[in-house]
């Protein structure tokens, strides 16, 4: 299990900060993402979230709003169904 | 539960979080020890999950942004948002399995609840959540086929562009009367309607499964049945096709406007 740090601009659709801590570093990215709250506590439109997942590619999969582009989620929403 | 802070202490903190403007440090730091409590009981989960159903749950706690919109929003008291602690399990697989994989999920907590939003769509949003206590806290587990999670993303995706607003209120909180503001109302509308389409195409795709599980395509309820289903699928199809062409529609419209960012 790793944890992985995401400082994300809403607006811009924009991750400004991604930080990848191996398993035994929970601890640390928590109290990293404490300092970024703090840090960005005057925007609304900063978002902070440490993600803990079995990996970067699996968190890509299951949080993609922070890496893709609505654009290239609609292409994979709408692809043609099966018949 | 949590060590130190009395649920009135927590409270009156959730309180201060959804007044306030700005967050004071000292109000973000007794915040994060309220999380503390939580990400232990969030891990704990995880790991249930992971070693006795040998799934790949990832978990996250609930940014303060959107801690703070929730609590003005629903004016919910801190103590009782269910949601903190959040998990995540998507997977490609049919109704009938999601139902079968919340049922295993629900057996491993004693006393947990199952929310089914595919049965009551909130603005489009379907899943299915389960909630479960982990010695005392409340967490989430959000279980997703593939199309209720690409749907949810986009329209994630969406509200950061418009407001997120938009997730609870629907077209409501898209004001404005420009050409943008009108735009986005299209294409929440198109969204809720490809929301209904994909809830129909996994009907249709249960039944399907259904009927290949059966295995005995020659009597003639199977043979009727998968009539149906192809008639339905054909149908479905045909509607995803038109939001297809809308959706293209819009996005073309977009450009110029740049509503939908590249």
């Amino acid at each position: 299990m790793k944890h992985f740090l995401i400082v994300y601009a809403r607006s811009k659709s924009q991750v400004l900060e991604f930080q990848e801590f191996a398993e035994q570093q929970r601890a640390e990215a928590n109290a990293e993402r404490l300092k970024r709250e703090i840090q960005y506590r005057l925007s609304k439109d900063i978002e902070v979230v440490v993600i803990h997942a079995e990996s970067e590619e699996q968190l890509r999969e299951t949080h993609g709003r922070y890496f893709r582009s609505l654009q290239d989620m609609l292409k994979g929403l709408l692809r043609p169904l099966p018949s | 539960m949590l060590p130190g802070l009395t649920k009135s202490a927590i409270n009156k903190l959730g309180e201060r979080l959804a007044r306030d403007d700005v967050p004071s440090d000292e109000d973000l730091r007794l915040l994060e020890q309220v999380r503390n409590a939580f990400d232990a009981a969030m891990e704990g989960v995880q790991t249930v999950l992971r070693e006795r159903l040998h799934l790949k749950p990832n978990a996250r706690l609930k940014t303060v942004t959107t801690l703070v919109e929730k609590l003005k929003r629903s004016k919910s008291r801190l103590s009782t948002v269910q949601d903190i602690a959040g998990l995540r399990v998507v997977q490609a697989m049919t109704l009938v399995e999601q139902d079968a994989l919340v049922s295993r999920i629900a057996a491993c907590f004693s006393g947990a609840q199952v929310v089914d939003r595919r049965a009551k769509p909130s603005q489009g949003y379907r899943a299915v959540h389960v909630l479960v206590q982990f010695e005392g806290l409340a967490a989430e587990i959000q279980v997703r086929t593939t199309d209720q999670h690409m749907w949810a993303q986009a329209m994630e995706q969406f509200a950061d562009d418009v407001g997120r607003g938009v997730r609870n209120q629907g077209a409501a909180a898209i004001v404005g009367d420009d050409a943008q503001s009108e735009l986005h109302r299209h294409f929440f509308a198109l969204m809720q309607r490809a929301s209904a389409v994909f809830a129909s195409f996994e009907c249709v795709e249960a039944v399907h499964a259904a009927l290949r599980a059966i295995g005995n395509s020659e009597t003639d309820l199977a043979l009727a049945l998968a009539d149906v289903v192809q008639t339905a699928g054909q149908r479905v199809g045909n509607d995803m096709a038109k939001i297809r062409l809308e959706t293209a529609a819009l996005q073309r419209a977009n450009e110029s406007l740049k509503m939908v960012k590249p």
